[in-house]
């Protein structure tokens, strides 16, 4: 549980961002649905999504799910390629979207490689994840966060003080992950535990470094 | 929305942008092939004023489009504002300033000051345009833009420039021009050929927009490969101009779809896809 909410102000971290616990995500979707009443988003926009890996359970592989929304990258693409400005970063390191500046050109959606920013087709404009900033600012945990029932989800970009015992990872040293454009995403994650899991993780680790070493095919694609 | 709950991306909303890149190419294309005529002795540097018309005619229809992209059209005076970071401002300012150019020249008085110089700095600013039209789209997490694909526009544009200008009777397939002619085509033919070559690479782990297109990719290339780099220019070494400007405004129409239709992008998803297949065939071993 989230007990940081209880305790009072969650310790805000020096450049914000998501900290996922892969071991204790169940893709519940208990974020994404909080996410949505929180910033009440339209039926067709969704900023947290779930992406289950190995769902199908093949042999040696490790079950897990990512819980993705915007990463907050250190270098964002989307603020880099904005031609209204409307993307900035914060000195906190959230990454904005000002809508009043926004042409709907979707240049960012494009550049993201995350598919953070969500087209609002009834408004024209893009749409993101802000942090919940507002909340931040009131000493109160982002949407999803709270919601998250297993304690997966917290806040914990770079600068966050972490217990030992969950001693967290850059999201692209995971599998499933990609950071094409050196974003620099600030999503942390920490590896499953246990003796099962965090074996299959690893070993998952050493078909993907065999699999790029060899330049590996797979039959379809 | 699909099962990750995002947006499915349904239709085809690039259309605007098909057509103005379309005719940015063609016009930039007419205004920037008059370099290599002048380098090769055949013509002046400054387009005559018919020519700068139809450039400027083609690159504001052009813009004009490219705004039926926008979510809020209105608004598109704010792209000005990225000057000096986004490559999107840059189009747009490159853009701006070879439309302003191609009218001056179109509208001034022959032998007005002004109107020469909106004439000689025309092809140079076309040649911009062209160069911009390719960098805006060089993003990092869109594999199936990046690499030569990114020249395209720029080695497309000369062909069908130099073609329109050979039909107006701007110059004669014949001597060394009609060796850069085919240097140019086989160029143009090169970039396709590697950006081809590039989507073959990336598709393991890439996802494309328009799965549909994607998986028939090599049929479409050679289609457009046929229309611009051999039958388009087999028909005007003929002699059968008027034919060459119809089969090449078809490819530049196509490429453009292509274009926008084979964009690819490094994702999650299709990372988890990628490691999904592989475990699949690892354990079935």
């Amino acid at each position: 549980m989230n007990t940081r909410t209880r305790e009072g102000a969650p310790a805000r971290p020096a450049t914000a961002g998501f900290l996922l616990d892969l071991g204790r995500c169940v893709g519940c979707g208990a974020c994404v649905l909080g996410c949505r009443i929180e910033n009440r988003l339209p039926a067709a926009i969704s900023w947290r999504r779930i992406v289950p890996l190995n769902l199908a359970r093949f042999a040696g592989g490790p079950t897990y799910f990512l819980s993705l929304a915007c990463h907050h990258c250190d270098d964002p693409p989307c603020v880099r390629g904005c031609p209204s400005g409307a993307l900035r970063k914060r000195a906190d390191g959230v990454v904005m979207l000002e809508a009043d500046l926004c042409l709907g050109c979707r240049y960012c959606e494009m550049a993201c490689p995350f598919g953070a920013p969500a087209y609002d087709a009834d408004a024209g404009v893009m749409t993101k994840c802000h942090l919940c900033h507002e909340r931040l600012d009131e000493g109160r945990l982002p949407a999803c966060v709270e919601a998250c029932p297993t304690g997966a989800l917290q806040l914990g970009g770079q600068g966050a003080a972490e217990p030992p015992e969950r001693r967290s990872m850059p999201a692209w040293d995971a599998p499933g992950f990609v950071d094409p454009g050196s974003a620099q995403p600030a999503l942390r994650l920490v590896a499953p535990s246990g003796e099962i899991r965090g074996a299959r993780f690893v070993a998952l680790l050493a078909v993907l470094a065999e699999a790029e070493a060899e330049g590996k095919e797979p039959g379809r694609g | 929305m699909d099962r990750r709950g995002r947006r499915s991306g349904k239709g085809f909303h690039e259309a605007p942008l098909v057509l103005f890149t379309a005719l940015a190419v063609a016009g930039a294309g007419i205004a920037g092939s008059r370099i290599l005529l002048a380098v090769a002795g055949q013509g002046g540097w400054a387009p005559g004023r018919w020519e700068a018309g139809a450039v400027a005619t083609f690159l504001v229809v052009g813009m004009v489009a490219s705004t039926f992209h926008l979510g809020r059209p209105l608004r598109a005076g704010l792209a000005l504002r990225g000057a000096g970071r986004s490559p999107l401002t840059t189009e747009v300012l490159a853009l701006g300033a070879a439309v302003a150019t191609a009218a001056l020249a179109a509208l001034l008085p022959t032998g007005s000051a002004l109107g020469e110089v909106a004439g000689a700095l025309l092809p140079w600013l076309s040649l911009l345009v062209l160069l911009t039209l390719g960098s805006v789209y060089r993003l990092p997490g869109q594999v199936g833009w990046g690499g030569a694909a990114a020249f395209r526009p720029l080695a497309l544009g000369l062909v069908f420039g130099m073609v329109a200008q050979g039909a107006a009777g701007s110059w004669i397939a014949a001597g060394p021009l009609l060796f850069v002619f085919l240097l140019v085509t086989l160029a143009d033919a090169l970039l396709l050929v590697l950006h081809g070559r590039r989507l073959d690479r990336v598709r393991r782990r890439a996802e494309p927009s328009h799965p549909a297109v994607f998986a028939r990719r090599r049929l479409f290339l050679a289609i457009r490969l046929v229309l611009v780099d051999l039958a388009g220019t087999a028909a005007f070494l003929l002699g059968w101009a008027s034919a060459a400007v119809v089969l090449l405004a078809a490819g530049v129409l196509l490429d453009r779809v292509l274009f926008y239709a084979l964009a690819a992008r490094w994702t999650n998803e299709g990372e988890v896809g990628w490691i999904e297949r592989l475990l699949a065939e690892t354990g079935a071993r």
